[in-house]
């Protein structure tokens, strides 16, 4: 049993004087069995997600307040929570999930704007953020963050309101939480009522007045077309028509008995950290008992690894557009 | 007892053996911060997990061609490591897409 031990851990004439579990045969070894249970957990999930599926903590309240912060330190005004524009999320999420997909237009060819609009909402600069399967507020708007063309949404100073729906459905045959955020600045009632006459009024500095601009989320309206929207609406200066108010998905708590996020990640960390043990015993004993042998080098082996243990730390599971 | 020459070639690998520890070691410090740059985007960080062991095992197998020890079983053992460094996060990634 001890040499079935040192056979598989230390260097030693049996395994040419190389611990058996650092040969390149049992490194795909290591390989097989992780497809083998990420295949096996993904199968299970899929049948009952209640016992092994990923813990979820979203809420609305986090977000705005996170969203708020982050605007905060950039020295911008916080944004007002606005249930059309949370309508507007709702409606795309449920949208996504049941037209089956993961982007801004949707395969119909709707944008983000036309949900907004569909609120009522009525604009001149709107943006969206989306992000799907995080396990935590903190890290959808971190992600979000760490994207230029998200950070700049969340930073836009001609923002005033945010909306926000997260939502859990399936989407392409797997369990995912979505979430949706919406921006908007409205157009006031005074602007809506000039707006027929005061044709000439700069509502959008005409550095971003471009013409019906949509970049990764964001639009401006020319000045034509806030007035193309404001005529559909209805008569000046009638208020917008109601629009019916869906609830507003506050939050997504799920805790499976099993955390698939965890699990992988401990499994994952707990490989990693035996093979650098292993590695660190193997370059102690070659270094004390002077063994020549042919292989690589243990230093940049464990230099990998240690990468890789921080990719495993750092890795998010989540997706943003 | 080494020549001087000898021991100048010695000096001469040992100051090298340790700027190509440097390069790797800046090789990994980029894939990292790149991966933390990266949360949010997992195909991004699939792909600095793919091109950081490459590079790895190309820097392995440099590394020993300059050592004049290269050999088959060295390319198979760095190839083996990058495959199970991408192979663990691929297997990870694949979970949400």
């Amino acid at each position: 049993m001890i040499n079935f031990f040192k056979h598989l851990f230390i260097p030693h004439h049996t395994n040419n004087f190389k611990a058996k579990l650092l040969h390149a045969d049992f490194l795909a070894v290591y390989v097989l069995i992780f497809f083998i249970f990420s295949l096996s957990v993904r199968t299970i999930s899929k049948i009952n997600p209640n016992i092994l599926g990923f813990a979820t903590d979203i809420q609305t309240d986090k977000l705005l307040i996170l969203t708020n912060q982050k605007r905060a330190e950039s020295g911008l005004n916080p944004l007002a929570l606005d249930n059309r524009l949370s309508t507007a999320a709702m409606q795309k999420a449920a949208d996504m999930f049941a037209n089956n997909y993961w982007a801004h237009n949707s395969p119909q060819g709707k944008t983000p704007w036309d949900f907004i609009n569909g609120s009522g909402y009525v604009y001149t600069v709107a943006g969206e953020n989306l992000a799907k399967n995080f396990a935590d507020s903190d890290g959808v708007v971190q992600a979000w963050m760490n994207s230029a063309t998200h950070k700049e949404n969340i930073l836009r100073s001609e923002y005033s309101d945010v909306g926000f729906a997260v939502v859990n459905g399936t989407l392409n045959g797997e369990e995912t939480t979505l979430v949706v955020q919406m921006f908007g600045n409205k157009l006031s009632a005074p602007e809506i009522a000039q707006a027929p006459v005061a044709k000439t009024t700069e509502i959008i500095p005409p550095t971003q007045a471009k013409a019906d601009e949509v970049s990764l989320g964001t639009q401006y309206l020319s000045e034509e077309n806030i007035y193309n929207k404001i005529s559909t609406i209805g008569s000046v200066p009638t208020p917008p028509k109601p629009v019916e108010i869906l609830p507003i998905a506050g939050s997504v708590v799920k805790s499976p008995i099993f955390d698939i996020g965890k699990i992988s990640k401990t499994l994952t960390l707990a490989i990693a950290s035996i093979l650098m043990i292993i590695l660190a015993v193997d370059a102690v004993f070659v270094w004390k008992k002077k063994v020549v042998r042919v292989g690589g080098k243990n230093l940049a082996h464990l230099l990998f690894l240690f990468l890789i243990t921080g990719f495993i730390w750092f890795m998010s599971f989540g997706s943003i557009i | 007892m080494y020549s001087s020459a000898r021991l100048n070639i010695h000096y001469q690998r040992k100051h090298h053996h340790v700027y190509q520890f440097a390069i790797l070691f800046l090789l990994i410090a980029t894939g990292f911060f790149s991966f933390v740059r990266c949360f949010g985007d997992s195909m991004k960080q699939l792909q600095i997990v793919v091109l950081t062991a490459v590079a790895y095992a190309f820097w392995g197998i440099f590394h020993h061609y300059y050592e004049r020890d290269l050999n088959w079983k060295i390319v198979i053992e760095y190839c083996s490591i990058a495959l199970l460094g991408i192979g663990i996060l691929w297997a990870l990634i694949l979970f949400v897409h």
